[in-house]
């Protein structure tokens, strides 16, 4: 044998053992699709909690027509409250600690599949505090980007995973025994991402602001503190531009409730108005568009000051969410430029109040 | 950068490809030097700026030594040379160990000594790039090894990528003369070698990083558990240890051998060993026969006496037990390891057990015998391979634990609650020790195949027999084999143990 012709069938020889050693797995990850990526995971779909790898999926194969978006602020909603609310069928596809691109990539998909007819989008300082572009790298593990994209070139990195094969390995025992064995995947949407099952109390906010005031948290791991001309920028490309994009849905813009101890961190952090005043550029530029209503619930104070319905300083449970809910189906607490800078106003001095002053000295203790 | 990364399966194939590209011998090896220096400078670039030093010390020494014919000179040449390197390593490894002592000793005479603690990352693979050049010099000093004059070819010794981080150790003799082979690439030495690396993988990502979950669950919260689970544990170790220690040792000897290198063989199935003597000679041996040849036999060897032997050898292990960490758990590790030597010397167990004549006849006379005599012999042989084993792992708690009070904290704890143990309930929670319970039995059936395959190894030669196989019934074994090492790797890649030595 020549030379040239070993070589070649040394290097055919070697592609047909990767192949055929890639195909079982590919063929498992492809049959059970873990993350409903491909779509061809048999009914009832079965979820895991790994939002940056489970929405994508569901953005595309759900059915529905209104989306409800956000970080963690909008994980307890509840989807069939919202669509009985707002007589739509509503799903929510939360990214945790997500920046706004993370959000947009979310809402693209949806469009791309679906006539939406509204988005409910959580937005708050945090998720613009970004350089445009940035994504939020969830405890050091890279952003699956392939599952974004749409091209369909890249879905080989989604089916030669061995970490999808452990995933679909599970689901499928999971469909076999009817079982629920790592109490952690779900199949029923509406308790998917959702943490009823935790303990809010005032112990609990009490001790995080504590430990973040003390420095034993952060308050960095939760905002970036970039200049505002940055934030405005980001606001800008993808917050405007994205709502200038889809026209016809109708987009409802709202700031969720975190506590009122969140505020006070923020003004003794001298970071308090900076946080407001982005904030109020988004309204400001937002109220100019047709298609958009805002909604401010940071001066429920009944809710900021109820320190028993949270769970640590910004994340509160879900008589929050259904009070939202309510509030915007209602068209309560709609804001505009004027209102929110009187709000915004309200806040600050609620937050330097006497009573605050004294209830944060009563926690330092 | 790791062997288990994506990174250096791009890297691997391009620096094999580059090395075949390239006709000048000259080239190649200048190629390689870059690579092996790439590849050790992305865990830090400044690592290879001690490694450079290292390689500077030794060459020059042995140039020195090598150009006078002064015995003094030659001597003076090489204490420069055991100075510059052993002073790195003492430096960059067992400077605060060594204060910390000093000031512990110092107060026991209540005398008050703040130590010098030193903000210092131990460089990854220093106590085998440093072994291994001063082993050369010593070499040249000993006149084994004729001094190596051009520098890029020394530099190449000493920084060998597939070797440079965690061994083997390799001798001068062995390697130096094979960057002066004009090799041509070897289809059935790249298959070897491609198959080496396959099982160095399977033992390192499907095997030790899954048994590294309950292991650190264990030996993380030691104060949470006793009993049967210190002993799943502490087993779990010495899989975990040999699958990482040994997986790298394979992919290293694989990823040599498709540029044509041979590099020494580190394990023999040391699980298999009759005793702690025999277990050392199979485990890890490039770093043994590096302390018999440059520590043992200087020290005197079994040349000055019996009582002198027994005290050599308890010190060599005691020694090696310290190279692998500035600690007092190594220590000890390797003082207990010496002293199960010395009174297996005492008692005359594991000796050599002789050449390989005399082996090959007393098995065709072993096949003679009636089954049930055969059976009883293989049955008498686990017995002693069984001890050995339960001491190792006894061993191992020393070397897994943090400090010297966890390992006396869990030892008296092993017995403890073996009586009212539930296995039932045990194995039939989700979380099985930190791994959920797919996982822990993936764990364990990944441990009993690596077990099967040793067995077979013991009957047969799986080159050989793969070999004899027609073309696609091989095709399929090895696509099998590369079907579990990717599908069944623990998701979380880990860096190797030894990396830390």
């Amino acid at each position: 044998m020549s030379r040239t012709k070993e070589l070649a069938l040394f290097f055919v020889k070697g592609l047909f053992v990767l192949i055929l050693a890639l195909l079982p797995g590919a063929f498992v990850v492809c049959k059970m699709d873990p993350y409903l990526f491909l779509g061809t995971q048999p009914k009832p779909y079965i979820y895991i909690p790994n939002e940056r790898f489970q929405i994508p999926g569901m953005a595309r194969h759900e059915e529905y027509d209104t989306v409800i978006l956000g970080t963690s602020m909008i994980e307890n909603f509840s989807e069939k409250y919202a669509s009985e609310k707002l007589n739509a069928s509503a799903i929510k596809l939360p990214i945790n600690a997500s920046y706004i691109t993370e959000q947009k990539l979310v809402l693209d998909i949806a469009q791309k599949y679906h006539d939406i007819k509204t988005v409910l989008w959580a937005v708050d300082y945090r998720t613009v505090d970004i350089e445009h572009g940035d994504i939020y790298s969830m405890n050091n593990v890279v952003f699956p980007q392939y599952m974004y994209d749409e091209e369909w070139v890249n879905d080989w990195k989604y089916i030669v995973n061995h970490n999808n094969f452990y995933w679909a390995l599970k689901q499928y025992r999971m469909r076999r025994t009817g079982i629920d064995p790592f109490d952690y995947m779900v199949t029923d949407r509406e308790v998917l991402n959702t943490w009823n099952w935790k303990t809010f109390s005032r112990e609990l906010i009490t001790q995080d602001y504590k430990d973040l005031y003390e420095g034993r948290k952060s308050v960095y791991d939760k905002i970036n503190n970039l200049p505002a001309e940055v934030a405005k920028k980001t606001i800008d490309l993808d917050l405007i531009g994205t709502i200038k994009k889809y026209p016809d849905t109708d987009f409802v813009l709202f700031f969720a409730p975190k506590s009122i101890l969140w505020f006070k961190l923020l003004d003794q952090m001298g970071i308090l108005e900076k946080k407001l005043d982005v904030l109020t550029y988004i309204v400001d530029e937002a109220s100019k568009l047709p298609n958009v209503e805002i909604y401010n619930f940071q001066n429920e104070f009944e809710f900021t000051e109820n320190l028993n319905i949270y769970l640590d300083i910004t994340h509160y449970n879900n008589t929050a969410n259904k009070y939202m809910i309510d509030a915007i189906s209602g068209k309560w607490l709609k804001t505009d430029p004027e209102s929110f800078r009187k709000d915004n106003a309200e806040l600050i001095a609620r937050v330097r109040s006497e009573e605050i002053d004294n209830l944060v000295q009563e926690i330092l203790k | 950068m790791l062997f288990n990364s994506l990174e250096y399966l791009v890297f691997l194939p391009l620096v094999t490809l580059a090395y075949y590209l390239l006709q000048s011998l000259r080239a190649r090896n200048f190629m390689l030097l870059l690579a092996s220096y790439y590849f050790y400078m992305q865990y830090k670039p400044e690592y290879g700026l001690l490694m450079l030093f290292a390689t500077f010390v030794c060459y020059i020494s042995a140039l020195g030594i090598s150009k006078t014919q002064s015995k003094a000179i030659k001597k003076l040449w090489l204490t420069f040379s055991v100075l510059g390197t052993m002073g790195l390593l003492f430096f960059y490894k067992y400077f605060n160990f060594f204060n910390r002592n000093v000031a512990g000793l110092l107060s026991f005479f209540n005398v008050s000594w703040q130590p010098l603690s030193l903000d210092i990352l131990l460089p990854v693979g220093i106590s085998f790039f440093t072994f291994q050049s001063l082993s050369y010099t010593i070499d040249v000093y000993r006149g084994d090894m004729v001094a190596e004059k051009d520098f890029f070819t020394f530099a190449l010794f000493v920084s060998f990528f597939p070797q440079l981080v965690a061994g083997p150790i390799e001798r001068s003799t062995n390697l130096l003369p094979q960057f002066y082979q004009h090799n041509r690439f070897d289809t059935s030495k790249a298959v070897s070698g491609l198959r080496l690396m396959l099982f160095g993988f399977f033992k390192k990502v499907v095997i030790a990083d899954r048994l590294a979950v309950i292991v650190d669950t264990v030996y993380n919260n030691y104060k949470s558990y006793n009993g049967v689970v210190y002993i799943i544990a502490t087993v779990a170790f010495a899989f975990q240890i040999f699958c990482d220690f040994s997986g790298y040792s394979d992919i290293a000897r694989g990823s040599a051998r498709l540029f044509g290198f041979e590099l020494m063989s580190n394990f023999e199935r040391p699980y298999y060993s009759k005793s702690v003597t025999e277990f050392w000679r199979r485990w890890h041996i490039s770093l043994s026969s590096w302390f018999r040849d440059y520590l043992y036999i200087p020290l005197g060897g079994s040349r000055k006496g019996y009582v002198r032997t027994l005290i050599n050898l308890f010190v060599v292990f005691t020694v090696s037990g310290l190279w692998h960490g500035a600690n007092w758990t190594f220590v000890v590790w390797g003082a207990l390891n010496g002293a199960a030597i010395v009174i297996e010397k005492i008692l005359g167990i594991g000796k050599r057990a002789g050449k390989q004549e005399y082996m090959r006849e007393q098995a065709i006379k072993r096949r003679q015998k009636p089954w049930f005599v055969r059976a009883a012999v293989t049955i008498a042989g686990i017995i002693p391979m069984l001890i050995t084993f339960v001491f190792i792992c006894f061993t191992w708690v020393f070397f897994r634990a943090q400090s010297i009070d966890q390992a006396l904290y869990m030892l008296p704890r092993f017995l403890e609650g073996l009586d009212t143990f539930d296995l039932q309930k045990f194995i039939g929670t989700r979380m099985i020790l930190g791994l959920d319970s797919w996982e822990f039995f993936t764990a364990i059936g990944s441990v009993v195949l690596l077990e099967l395959m040793h067995l077979f190894q013991s009957v047969a030669s799986p080159a050989k027999v793969l070999n004899r196989m027609p073309a696609m019934a091989r095709l399929i074994v090895y696509s099998i084999c590369l079907s579990l090492v990717i599908w069944l790797a623990w998701t979380e890649s880990q860096t190797f143990i030894y990396f830390a030595f």
